[in-house]
């Protein structure tokens, strides 16, 4: 061991991480915020637990704003929770009217945070056209406020068709869609579609870190946006996967459904 | 993103140290294998979709705990119900490995079927809805009645429109081989009509309909005429009612009922001289002197039978000490034997061979004045048959006692029953060239008994100035057959029937009148006739082609126009096969062969006829007719250039029906127009055999360019094949030469089976 920490030494500064990796569940080592306000560990099988998950059905407007193509459903065809995973489906069938279905589980309601770190240790699918997420939405204040005013941090959004590459954004008034303020993770020798990986934000007063694994790849402060920084609110959390849209086109012929993204855990600390 | 070591900074103050030590030593070179799959299943087929979450390993080892395995990463697989202890190792190239497994249980949800009591703990029931009535399944909101049980029922809400309902995909067919009627427990505050339709079945689909009163639960019966087996069953509630609201069903049962056989009511009697019918549907002993044989009215003993299904007959007990025992009817005035040929009589002997005699007297002179007899002898033993008297002309006017003998002058002691004495109208009456002469097969067809025997939403039988009729007023046009009367007709395939009915209207207006069956899939023909202001009668022939059961009926749709519809004096009779309008010939003994003979069904080449236009032309036409409303139209006319021989055929005639050496009547109605020279009208039958035919050519008069009716008997060839049968050919042939034309028509062609060698 005392080569590696003579390696380490160059970073020493910023972290020093010496981990044997026994198991891939492991305690994060890039964050502070260790005392759990929420936490889905995924261990009861059937349907997702309503004390904490509410489901969007169907289609929304315009395909939940980006052209989506999919049919969302609170089916166990499409959700359900199976030997400690949130097994999310996206499958192709005529259903209502969609070509595809899959589903889209959120918290609204159930379970809202200001500030703390949120993190979900997920196995995503694979294939043009799959555009999965794990994000957050601020409260809209009774209905007062509409996107992109309420704010929405993307911590993990994914094209299916680009395996090795997460991206976490942020958007508010001045710099959404567009014009929203993020950046791309490349995960090195690894791919998310065929192992877990831990995807999550360590967020406070003024700051919102992006990391994946052990590594923080983005930091995002009031001074980095154009416009008010609203991330000063309760927000609450969503889990898709989205098939078709502006961002990651229609699937095509390589794309084989049914797919699916794994979420082992979802976790939430506060302090 | 501005500059790096301003972003470090910060996170150079989140991030923990952390070390880890505590990994074993073989894991030094290669990462520990950790085997775990997770997996969704379709719960409606089995099939178990793995997703193997396994960490650090490249091959795979299933076990599904049926005794199959697989080395596939992510297997999918199909189990039966049951619960499977599934194991997945997980090894990598080192020979490291990891077992994990984990219990299957697979529940595949029941399709309901019959017996259907909506509670079933793993049952689908596949329910869908038609028309605007909704369906769902509830908790019993009135346990009580004949379903008291607090469980699952199904909820119809219906929202007032014609023909709503739902329907039920069996997950088995509902077999009526064995059982032919179901029960259902049924609910509903309002009177209703409830009718089960069978379709997507082995057989025709069948259907019949309950009364529900309307007091909460009820057990329905229904006894299908199937015996078919089906794969769903539609429910209607007040099917072409307009009812709304809701109801609830339960206990969809497979059962038998016993169908309890129901005498029939008797027909109204008369004890008059000019139309006597002795059927005891009320009592009769005004009339009667028992000498020896006492009549009794009683309830009919033996109605299960074709003869005698009435309810009321009269029992004659035969007293043994009185060799002349009698039983005697008086009448009013004297008995005429010009209008009728004598008398009809159902008797039921317990013994095959019993005399029985009829005496007409004079009662004012008794036996010592004039008096006929005329006596028959029962063929069978303890059943009803009939027996009749004839009786001449020449006995008009002379006779008003009826005496009724049996065994007379034996020393018998024997119980008799007779019902139906009555006079049989004769024949002797004009009834007018091609009219049809049969009796009037509907009852109560002038209305003058109210609603009996009638049917439909169209039916309200109103009285004015001693007359009853129908009377019907449609507000808004729709379907036709939206508003109807129907009386129920036993119709028999082939056969041609003459409608006839009386109807007016409060202006001008169409309706549908016609024949057809009285079941899915409703088969009929009919035609439109126009109402006017003034009453008219319409008569309409009918060919029952490609359809007849005994439940069929006649049927006035009025619904696809406005305004009053009047209907009164209805008559069907079905046609005497003989065509040829009583000059003589004597026609077929068989039902006629032909289809659409008469030329009522358009177009021709679809409803039985082939045509062969040969530089002429064939045509359905309203030109000409002898009968009905249309004839066949053969045309061969304009430049003698050519050749022209338009050809009328009809083919496959009787198949399995007629033989070799079968006489057959072959008889039509024929005009011609004909402009010689070069022209000839060839009409044949073949005998078809099973390679070529045997033309039998029929000989054809001059016409005159007026109806001709030709009847003649042909022998078939010995060779005729009866998968084949027989053609009819009609032909107007000019040679290609100027000046020569036909214009010729046939009409109600006619061909039966005489005798078979």
């Amino acid at each position: 061991m005392k080569t590696a920490i003579k390696t380490l030494k160059p970073l020493v500064l910023l972290c020093i991480v010496i981990c044997c990796s026994c198991s891939s569940d492991d305690t994060q080592q890039v964050t502070r915020l260790n005392q759990l306000s929420m936490a889905d560990e995924f261990n009861v099988d059937g349907a997702p637990n309503s004390d904490i998950w509410n489901y969007d059905i169907g289609t929304g407007q315009n395909g939940w704003g980006n052209n989506e193509l999919q049919y969302y459903t609170d089916r166990p065809e499409n959700a359900v929770v199976q030997n400690g995973f949130l097994i999310i489906t996206a499958r192709e069938e005529d259903f209502q009217g969609s070509r595809y279905t899959s589903a889209r589980l959120l918290t609204r309601g159930k379970f809202q945070q200001q500030y703390g770190r949120f993190e979900a240790r997920m196995r995503l699918p694979f294939g043009k056209g799959l555009w999965p997420a794990f994000w957050l939405l601020g409260d809209d204040r009774n209905g007062t406020q509409i996107w992109p005013q309420i704010g929405e941090i993307d911590i993990m959004e994914y094209l299916g068709d680009a395996p090795t590459e997460s991206f976490g954004t942020i958007h508010g008034p001045g710099y959404s869609a567009g014009e929203s303020i993020g950046k791309t993770f490349n995960l090195e020798n690894d791919r998310f579609d065929t192992g877990f990986h831990i995807f999550g934000i360590e967020w406070g007063p003024s700051f919102i870190n992006f990391y994946v694994d052990d590594t923080i790849y983005n930091q995002i402060t009031p001074d980095d946006v154009p416009g008010e920084w609203v991330f000063d609110r309760p927000f609450y959390i969503l889990l898709n996967v989205a098939v078709g849209g502006n961002l990651p086109g229609s699937p095509n012929q390589e794309t084989i459904f049914p797919q699916t993204m794994l979420v082992d855990y979802v976790r939430v600390y506060n302090n | 993103m501005r500059t790096l070591s301003y972003h470090l900074k910060y996170i150079s103050a989140f991030i923990l140290l952390i070390a880890c030590f505590s990994c074993e030593e073989d894991d030094a070179n290669l990462p520990q294998v950790e085997s775990n799959f997770t997996f969704t299943v379709n719960i409606d087929t089995g099939t178990v979709t793995f997703i193997n979450t396994s960490e650090n390993a490249n091959t795979y080892v299933w076990t599904f705990g049926d005794g199959t395995t697989s080395t596939e990463i992510n297997p999918i697989k199909t189990f039966p119900n049951g619960t499977f202890t599934v194991t997945l190792e997980a090894s990598n190239v080192a020979g490291g490995s990891n077992t994990f497994e984990d219990e299957i249980t697979i529940l595949i949800p029941e399709v309901g079927t019959i017996p259907i009591s909506f509670d079933g703990q793993n049952t689908t029931y596949d329910v869908s809805t038609f028309g605007g009535a909704a369906f769902e399944l509830v908790a019993n909101p009135d346990p009580s009645g004949t379903n008291a049980e607090v469980s699952q029922v199904g909820a119809i809400t219906n929202i007032g429109a014609a023909f709503e309902g739902f329907f039920i995909n069996l997950g088995a067919p509902l077999d009526l081989s064995e059982q032919q009627s179901l029960t259902i427990n049924f609910w509903s505050t309002t009177p209703v009509d409830v009718l089960i339709k069978l379709e997507e079945g082995t057989a025709a689909d069948t259907e019949i309909s309950a009364s529900h009163t309307g007091s909460g639960w009820e057990i329905l019966p229904f006894t299908f005429s199937s015996n078919a087996s089906f794969d769903r069953l539609t429910v209607f509630v007040d099917g072409p009612g307009t009812t709304s609201g809701t109801f609830y069903i339960d206990d969809i049962v497979q059962t038998t009922i016993e169908v309890e056989a129901m005498c029939t009511d008797d027909m109204p009697q008369s004890l008059l001289n000019t139309n006597f019918n002795l059927t005891f549907s009320e009592d009769p002993s005004a009339i009667i002197t028992a000498d020896g044989a006492a009549l009794t009215v009683i309830d009919n003993p033996d109605f299960e039978n074709n003869i005698n299904t009435s309810c009321r007959v009269g029992q004659i007990v035969r007293d043994a000490s009185l060799p002349f025992a009698n039983t005697q009817f008086v009448l009013d005035n004297k008995l005429n034997f010009t209008e009728n040929t004598g008398f009809s009589l159902k008797v039921w002997s317990p013994n095959a061979g019993t005399n029985v005699l009829l005496k007409l007297e004079d009662k004012t002179q008794g036996n010592t004045g004039p008096s006929v007899e005329v006596s028959a002898v029962t063929t069978t033993a303890s059943a009803w048959e009939e027996l009749t008297f004839n009786f001449d002309a020449s006995q008009t006017d002379t006779y008003d006692r009826i005496i009724l003998f049996f065994e007379l002058a034996q020393n018998v002691a024997e119980t008799y029953f007779i019902d139906d004495l009555k006079l049989v109208a004769g024949m002797q009456g004009n009834s007018g060239g091609g009219e049809p002469t049969g009796e009037n097969l509907l009852t109560n067809g002038d209305f003058e008994a109210g609603t009996q025997a009638w049917f439909g939403n169209a039916l309200d039988v109103r009285t004015e100035g001693g007359n009853s009729f129908n009377f019907a007023n449609v507000a808004s046009a729709g379907n036709a057959f939206d508003v109807n009367l129907s009386q129920v007709v036993s119709i028999t395939q082939g056969q041609t029937y003459t409608l006839t009915f009386d109807a007016s209207s409060d202006g001008n207006r169409t309706i549908l009148a016609g024949i057809g069956l009285n079941e899915s899939p409703f088969t009929n023909n009919s035609q439109t006739v126009n109402l006017t202001s003034t009453s008219q009668t319409f008569t309409l022939e009918l060919s029952a082609d490609g359809f007849g059961i005994p439940n069929s009926r006649v049927l006035f749709d009025l619904g696809a126009d406005t305004g009053v519809v009047v209907i009164d004096n209805v008559s069907l009779v079905l046609n005497e096969s003989d065509t040829n309008g009583g000059n003589g010939n004597t026609g077929g003994s068989g039902a006629n062969l032909v289809t659409n003979p008469g030329f009522e069904m358009a177009p021709l080449v679809d409803n039985g006829w082939l045509i062969f236009a040969n530089n002429g032309t064939v045509e359905r036409s309203t030109t000409q007719q002898n009968g009905g409303a249309n004839s066949a139209r053969l045309l061969a006319s304009g430049s003698g250039g050519i050749g022209r021989a338009p050809v009328l055929k009809q083919e496959g005639l009787g198949i399995n029906a007629v033989t070799g050496g079968a006489t057959v009547t072959v008889s039509f109605d024929i005009r011609a127009d004909v402009t010689q020279p070069g022209a000839v009208i060839n009409v044949a039958l073949f005998s078809e055999k099973t390679e070529g035919a045997t033309r039998h050519d029929i000989t054809i008069p001059e016409t005159n360019n007026t109806w001709q009716t030709v009847t003649t008997d042909i022998v078939t060839d010995a060779a005729l094949d009866p998968s084949r049968g027989l053609s009819i050919e009609f032909q107007a042939a000019c040679g290609a030469v100027e000046g020569c034309n036909i214009d010729m028509f046939i009409d109600n062609v006619s061909i039966s089976v005489n005798n078979t060698p």
